[in-house]
């Protein structure tokens, strides 16, 4: 019984030290980051926007709705004309009422979105993109959902 | 307490810790390291030294941002951001195509000691010691659910630890430590230490677990702060020409200050979207709190205040939230209580050590097998 334990407690310990060889892991994957290719750029009334999504993953669940990070790089400049721009996967696209999911964020360099994914992805959803200028006038455009 | 009972609280105190003895080393000693990583990086890099031998009045943050944008003028300040009175203000500068550039700025005579880009020492064993470095998903990250999860472990060790200890209490008041052995002084050390940092060890754990419990909530996307919500769309202006003005940082900054001149700035971010606010948060004398329990929304589009974060306001999640890291860290009764940390942290570690050491001994000692 004592040998028993003692067989597994020491296997435990070699297991428990052999795992602090992922911190090193992700350190090197830290410093070596793999971004996905960026999608095609694309005008969006007077703009035009290029997406990226974050990684390759499929969207994440969070607080009971599905989302996939992109970035979004716009035209020089701008970033200052817009008063408003949403990304979203779905069917058609739109300008989410209350919270404000899908919101464009970030930098003038570099824009931020956590765009809401459906449940379950059909043929028909695309990636939108909604800019609504400081006039209050709304462009729309899509892309094709990577295979 | 019968024999037996005793034994089976000792075979707990040591399948408590050792199945995960590698990772508690880790997180003990990275987070020992860290107490001091403020006065470390002081020594290692002077570019981060805030000295002031003319003993010059401190520069108001709207200052250390005008400074920045001379200095990169290509760039945008994503933060700024203040963690000592003995090192520099660091305004981070986001980029067209390179990794932002945090500039060091001495807050006294304003002068840019340097210029530099990526992971700081504090940051990086912050990360190791908080996450094992392990990637963040969308609120969440195994690694500092796996630190965090400890804390059971620790709390764990320190109750089945007494109650194996016989009189416990008469490590105060009879301390006893035989060096004549190894084994014997390793016992002795281990009772000593361990009764010693009682207090030590509940305050890690009690403050870990409720980094557990936080993590769990963030996890869950259970909002707990008072902050203000963002602004509504009938609040962003539309604007038939040019875009519309926001206000400048600065002018956001010199606002925050006006309303609360005691606020003692370390964090500064601009909006990140047109509902977002300038955001300026800090500290007022409150030893209590954290260096974010206090501040300011301001409203970019009106200059006006938005919204205040303060201890008074928040609720009971939120005030543990800003009340566990300088528990944690030991930054409430600064360089002093740090240095006691850190001691108390190097005698954690050697808690781990010499209970490692224990366990091998009995096990494994003289004529009981193949040693690990």
């Amino acid at each position: 019984m004592k040998n028993r334990q003692a067989w597994l407690q020491r296997q435990l310990l070699r297991l428990s030290v052999i795992f602090l060889i992922t911190p090193v892991w992700f350190l090197y994957q830290s410093m070596n980051p793999v971004f996905p290719d960026a999608w095609p750029e694309q005008p969006v009334g007077p703009f035009t926007a290029t997406p990226t999504p974050a990684d390759d993953n499929a969207p994440y669940y969070y607080a009971g709705k599905h989302y996939k990070d992109f970035s979004v790089r716009l035209c020089e400049g701008c970033t200052a004309q817009v008063r408003r721009a949403f990304l979203s996967i779905g069917a058609e696209a739109g300008i989410p009422e209350g919270e404000p999911t899908g919101i464009l964020h970030g930098s003038r360099f570099i824009l931020h979105a956590h765009a809401p994914v459906p449940e379950r992805i059909t043929q028909q959803d695309r990636l939108w993109l909604t800019i609504e200028d400081w006039q209050g006038k709304q462009y729309q455009q899509s892309w094709e959902l990577a295979p | 307490m019968t024999v037996r009972n005793r034994r089976f609280w000792f075979l707990l105190h040591g399948w408590l810790s050792l199945p995960v003895w590698g990772l508690l080393l880790l997180v003990c000693l990275t987070g020992t390291i860290a107490t001091i990583s403020h006065e470390i990086t002081w020594l290692v890099n002077p570019a981060a030294r805030a000295l002031n031998p003319d003993g010059l009045e401190e520069k108001s943050a709207d200052v250390w941002v005008d400074i920045a944008e001379q200095a990169v003028p290509e760039g945008e300040v994503a933060n700024v951001m203040r963690l000592e009175p003995y090192l520099v203000a660091v305004v981070t500068m986001n980029r067209a195509d390179a990794a932002p550039a945090m500039v060091y700025i001495n807050p006294y005579t304003g002068a840019v000691q340097d210029i530099s880009g990526g992971q700081t020492f504090i940051g990086f064993m912050r990360a190791l010691h908080g996450w094992l470095l392990f990637p963040w998903q969308a609120g969440y990250s195994i690694g500092y659910y796996l630190v965090s999860a400890l804390s059971l472990v620790m709390l764990g060790s320190l109750v089945t630890g007494l109650i194996v200890y016989k009189r416990f209490w008469r490590a105060f008041t009879r301390p006893r430590l035989r060096t004549g052995q190894l084994r014997i002084a390793l016992g002795d050390w281990h009772r000593l230490a361990g009764v010693w940092s009682l207090w030590f060890l509940l305050i890690l754990g009690l403050t870990g677990l409720w980094y557990l419990v936080q993590a769990a909530l963030w996890h869950q996307g259970v909002e707990f702060e008072s902050d203000p919500a963002p602004l509504t769309w009938q609040q962003v202006p539309f604007s038939e020409g040019m875009p519309p003005q926001k206000i400048s940082l600065q002018q956001a900054i010199q606002k925050a200050l006006d309303e609360t001149p005691e606020l003692k700035v370390s964090w500064v971010s601009p909006p990140e979207y047109a509902q977002d606010f300038v955001t300026v948060l800090g500290q007022r004398e409150r030893i209590f709190y954290d260096n974010y329990s206090d501040g300011v929304f301001i409203n970019p589009w009106d200059g006006e205040i938005a919204g205040r974060r303060q201890p008074e306001n928040m609720g009971l999640l939120e005030r543990l939230s800003h009340l566990a890291d300088p528990l944690h860290y030991g930054t409430i009764g600064g360089l002093a209580t740090k240095l006691i940390w850190f001691c108390s942290g190097l005698i954690l570690t050697s808690l781990l050590i010499s209970g490692f050491m224990i366990w091998r001994q009995r096990l494994f000692g003289p004529g009981k097998g193949k040693p690990l």
